[in-house]
């Protein structure tokens, strides 16, 4: 049996009480299971209860908030993807998510799972880390806001204490002239992990970078940024010679290694492909 | 060019199909779920069987204690080689590789069986199968076939590594190629490809009375499936029945008769139906794959582009058992030389044990990465020559009655100067394309590249040239055909349908097919190398045939007519020239009753009288050939291709399900699309579908099948084969646009992003 019993919560509150009220008993919260289902049959990880989150109204949707975007833990990479608050003001968490997986996956498979699964594979996060998100969890008695960059702590490694559950993401609404994007190189167009991705934010003020961050995937043990090819791209004008010296910049950074979709080598020249696409296509959105 | 016997049809719908209709006789079935798969049957008391299988590539089993599974609550039985009560083999379908492998012996690969677990459910036998002790040394392994060759090799056989060897040689190579203005020489490599049926493997057994074992699965052979079963049971074969179900899918891979005989043995053991069902991760690890190849060429030719002289050198890797790895050799060369006429031939290939996955059946058996390596290589001397490689290939193609490749003259038509030129208005659209768009892609990094290639097949081999099927009429009318066609899901069993429908001129709904069970039906030879159209629809027609001529003798004496001036339909047996005057088939079977003369009869399709053992070659040259152009996009930034269309003309005789006949090339195409760019099975680091990279939906191209009818000199209504070789041109077309669109030659498949890279960046 992959798990003794499967509980459903209906409120956020129920949820709290659901993950710490089996004593001894291991005790995981399951949104879309995409990720979880498939480590609980490769007995990666072990569960005796599971307690279902999906249906949790305080876990679910997106809105705006005192200029700050906010989207639940359980909401579904479809629903990000059709999202006109996404659209408008974090495209770059549109593009991602219709990356990710095939449309069943999408469907299934929500914002706070991906985080909380923390695979530096993971396509929606560097959108997070680009935007300079906060994770927003809950436990019985309190909240806690944690910058993202914060949250993931290692590889596969999160800040996250036993009965604590993950409720939020938060961020502010970039500012205007801001274009972002998300660029994925993978073995194949759809259905595939990826083997480096990028995800970029500009803000363009009176034709030259005003701010910028670069977010790379599947480079180093999270998500990271790029303070390097940051910096190269502050204060300059967009142009292709500036694309790839951010794009060589990026290299420097990124600290890949080698598995079954690549070596550390061709890794490190992706980084300078996904890069210079993703500072091209936000410097256009942004312009 | 004997213009009267070419028929280029691309209409779908130009002629009446053969027997009525191209409807599959089981899709209703299928789409509504009704199909019932071995996973779907459940028997009463079924066991559930679990596989413990070596997690090392090569070691040797010390010990083994099943004792800690037997404890376990709901385990029935535990069974080790000891246990087995014949022979520990596989019978020749496999030398030297054991059921399962005794304490003491090696085990060759990882996912070698070790020991069976028989438990009330399938979870139960897994853990237990997790409890069982296993002892193991680990002995040094090695997954290149080069490598186990060298004199210092890890032995993984006592006799050493060399599986079989198969040479081919006639005329004078050295004038050959003394003669020829460009040599050249080329080396090309292949990798591991797991066929990927939609079905994972799944076989239930059940012992049945007086002692025997009943096992269904897939299968091409049922009745050679009971030769490999009986003797580890230590019974006679004729107590071993053999089912084939509906089947998802086999590619080959079905060919394997490991997991029948495991399932048969449980079930033997047990006394009880016991069912065996692979995950899709033990489907990656422990079933056959395609043999990897490493393949030198050197050509010959002349300035003005005549071949001349031809060596090749094969290496394929047979992985930890022979898995009929040992007849690789003789396909690999076969499909070496391809359909062109050449002064001069040397061949030699061998075949490597490893410690890779067992290399076994995968569609086009040892033939697909020859004729890879073959088509490259024309293609890299066609650039040599500085000539177009249709007009290399068309030059040089071989006639009708010439001395072929293997040095004797093909035994069927051959339409491979049709087919060629049923190519070339594709070929030549997509090369005009190509130069426009390259024309005009200025700083973008996208290329556009085309490429061609051919192929020869032989399909047919191996199995009788004698085969049989029975055709019965039934009490209520209706024709019963009984044959050995097992359907994976390819359609063959509704072509026999169709074949028998047409050659008694009845409705296919009047047809009913018993198939595929050696219970109830002759045995139709193993049906490989696409030879069941050919060889067992040749039976069902001749059988029909024959009691169409019992049946018209019958309603003669009825209507007291000729049996010349009758007529069979729907209706009955009439008489031409007055319809009303007729008998119905119900009435025809009660006479068959009355005078006590048989319903069923049988019917051989023989081709002994015409290729006498004496003089004729190891095998009948029965031979198609087809060829594909590819036009793919190469972005030279990321080494991703995109495959845009692909034109394929193939020489498959006569038609008989247009559908079908289509669908398998679309098939054989996307098949060979992934084998060429994506699909890379790494042994001991590819588990499933998230690491091995079969083509999406988005991969595939748009494609253009035409096909070129060439009647066969002895298949039914002139049928010749077509399910392998449909996708041998595939991957070298591929592979042509892509070197073509990059400027530089890709060498090795899968032709993934970063090796498209690395050429680009090459020298």
């Amino acid at each position: 049996m992959l798990y003794r019993k499967y509980e459903v919560a209906q409120t956020l509150p129920e949820a709290l009480s659901l993950l710490s009220s089996h004593n001894g008993a291991v005790v995981r919260p399951v949104a879309g299971g995409t990720d979880l289902i498939l480590q609980l049959h490769e007995r990666i990880l072990s569960a005796d209860v599971l307690v279902d989150i999906s249906r949790v109204p305080e876990l679910r949707g997106i809105r705006l908030e005192n200029g700050q975007l906010v989207i639940g833990a359980a909401t579904t990479y479809t629903e990000i993807s059709r999202s006109d608050l996404v659209l408008k003001n974090a495209f770059v968490l549109a593009e991602a998510s219709k990356k990710i997986g095939a449309v069943q996956i999408q469907n299934m498979a929500t914002l706070g799972g991906n985080i909380g699964n923390a695979s530096p594979a993971a396509d929606a996060i560097p959108g997070l880390y680009a935007l300079q998100a906060d994770v927003v969890v809950c436990g019985p008695n309190a909240e806690r806001r944690i910058p993202i960059t914060e949250f993931h702590q290692g590889y596969r490694k999160i800040d996250l204490n036993p009965g604590e559950l993950i409720k939020e993401i938060r961020f502010a609404i970039p500012a205007e002239g801001t274009g972002t994007a998300f660029y994925k190189y993978a073995l194949r167009k759809s259905q595939a992990i990826s083997v480096v991705d990028a995800a970029v934010c500009v803000q363009l003020s009176d034709g030259v970078i005003k701010h910028a961050t670069v977010a790379l995937g599947a480079v180093a043990p999270t998500i990271i940024r790029s303070p390097a090819a940051e910096s190269v791209l502050i204060g300059e004008p967009p142009s292709e010679d500036l694309f790839d010296r951010a794009a060589e910049a990026a290299c420097q950074d990124a600290r890949p290694i080698d598995d079954i979709r690549g070596s550390a080598a061709f890794r490190k020249y992706l980084v300078g492909v996904c890069t210079s696409h993703a500072v091209r296509s936000a410097c256009e959105r942004a312009a | 060019m004997d213009s009267q016997r070419i028929t280029l049809t691309n209409d779908l719908v130009s002629r009446k199909p053969v027997g009525g209709s191209d409807l599959r006789i089981d899709s209703v079935y299928k789409v509504t779920g009704e199909t019932r798969y071995v996973e779907d049957q459940r028997l009463p008391e079924m066991l559930y069987g679990f596989v413990l299988r070596s997690p090392h590539h090569h070691a040797r089993l010390l010990d083994l204690d099943v004792s800690p599974a037997l404890r376990m609550p709901g385990v029935r039985r535990v069974i080790t080689a000891a246990d087995i009560p014949g022979e520990n083999s596989l019978g020749d379908y496999s030398r030297d590789e054991p059921l399962l492998t005794s304490i003491g012996a090696a085990l060759r690969q990882r996912g070698a069986p070790v020991a069976l677990v028989v438990a009330e459910t399938f979870e139960i036998a897994q853990r237990a199968a997790g409890a069982i002790q296993a002892g193991y040394e680990i002995l040094p392994h090695t997954f290149s076939a080069q490598e186990a060759l060298q004199p210092d090799a890890t032995a993984i056989y006592p006799d050493g590594n060399l599986l079989s060897t198969f040479t081919l040689a006639h005329g004078d190579l050295q004038a050959a190629f003394e003669q020829s203005q460009v040599l050249i020489e080329t080396e090309y490599a292949t990798g591991y490809l797991e066929h990927c049926a939609m079905e994972r493997e799944a076989t239930l057994g059940y012992p049945s009375e007086g002692g025997g074992v009943t096992v269904i699965g897939g299968t091409h052979e049922p009745h050679w499936q009971q030769g490999y079963i009986a003797p580890a049971l230590g019974i006679d074969p004729a107590s071993v029945r053999v089912i084939v179900p509906p089947t998802g899918g086999s590619f080959g891979g079905r060919q394997d008769p490991w997991p029948l005989a495991a399932v048969g043995l449980m079930a033997f053991l047990v006394g009880k139906p016991v069912r065996l069902s692979y995950s899709r991760r033990e489907v990656f690890v422990a079933t056959t794959k395609r043999h990897p190849y490493h393949v030198n060429f050197k050509l010959g030719a002349t300035r003005r582009g005549k071949l001349t002289g031809i060596q090749v050198r094969v290496l394929a890797n047979t992985g930890g058992y022979d898995s009929a790895g040992y007849y690789i050799p003789n396909y690999a060369i076969t499909a070496s030389g391809g359909a062109y006429a050449w002064q001069a031939v040397d061949g030699l290939a061998h075949a490597v044990y490893t410690n890779g996955p067992k290399s076994g059946q995968f569609r086009g058996f040892g033939t697909s990465q020859s004729n890879f390596a073959l088509e490259c290589t024309l293609d890299e001397l066609a650039q040599a020559l500085d000539m177009d490689p249709l007009d290399l290939r068309a030059q040089n193609h071989l006639q009708q009655g010439q001395v072929s490749f293997l040095g004797y003259p093909v035994a069927e038509s051959l339409g491979y100067a049709e087919v060629l030129q049923a190519i070339q208005p594709s070929y030549q659209a997509f090369t005009e394309e190509m130069c426009s768009f390259n024309a005009a892609s200025g700083a973008s990094s996208m290329r556009m590249g085309v490429g061609l290639a051919g192929m020869w097949y032989r399909f047919g081999k191996s199995g009788s040239l004698r085969i049989e099927a029975h055709a019965e009429l039934a009490e209520d009318g209706r024709i019963v055909i009984y044959c050995s066609a097992p359907d994976y899901g390819q359609g063959i069993a509704t072509v026999m349908v169709q074949l028998a429908a047409e050659a008694l001129g009845l409705p296919r709904s009047q047809v009913v097919l018993v198939n595929a069970d050696t219970g109830l039906v002759p045995d139709s030879g193993v049906q490989g190398a696409s030879r069941a159209t050919y060889f067992t629809g040749g039976a069902v027609c001749v059988a029909a045939e024959n009691l169409k001529r019992e049946l018209f003798a019958a309603a003669a004496e009825m209507l007291d007519h000729h049996p010349q001036e009758l007529l069979l339909n729907e209706r009955g047996v009439s008489v031409i020239t007055n319809p009303e005057q007729r008998v119905t088939l119900q009435e025809v079977a009660a006479e068959f009753d009355l005078l006590g003369k048989p319903r069923r009869v049988n019917g051989f399709f023989d081709l002994s009288p015409q290729f006498p053992e004496a003089g004729r070659p190891e095998y009948i040259p029965l031979f198609v050939t087809g060829a594909q152009a590819a036009q793919v996009i190469v972005d030279l930034e990321t080494g991703i291709v995109q495959v845009k269309r692909i034109a394929a003309a193939h020489d498959v005789g006569r038609v008989i399900n247009r559908l079908d006949a289509v669908g398998q090339v679309q098939g054989a195409i996307v098949m060979g699309i992934g084998g060429a760019l994506s699909e890379e099975y790494i042994p001991g680091a590819t588990t499933g579908f998230s690491d091995y990279i079969l083509p999406m939906i988005d991969a595939i191209p748009e494609i253009q099948v035409h096909f070129v009818e060439v009647p066969s000199y002895h298949g039914p209504l002139g049928a010749k084969g077509l399910g392998e070789a449909a996708m041998l041109p595939t991957a070298p077309a591929v592979i042509n646009a892509v070197s073509r669109a990059i400027g530089k030659r890709i060498r090795r498949i899968p032709a993934t992003p970063l090796r498209v890279l690395q050429a680009i960046q090459s020298a």
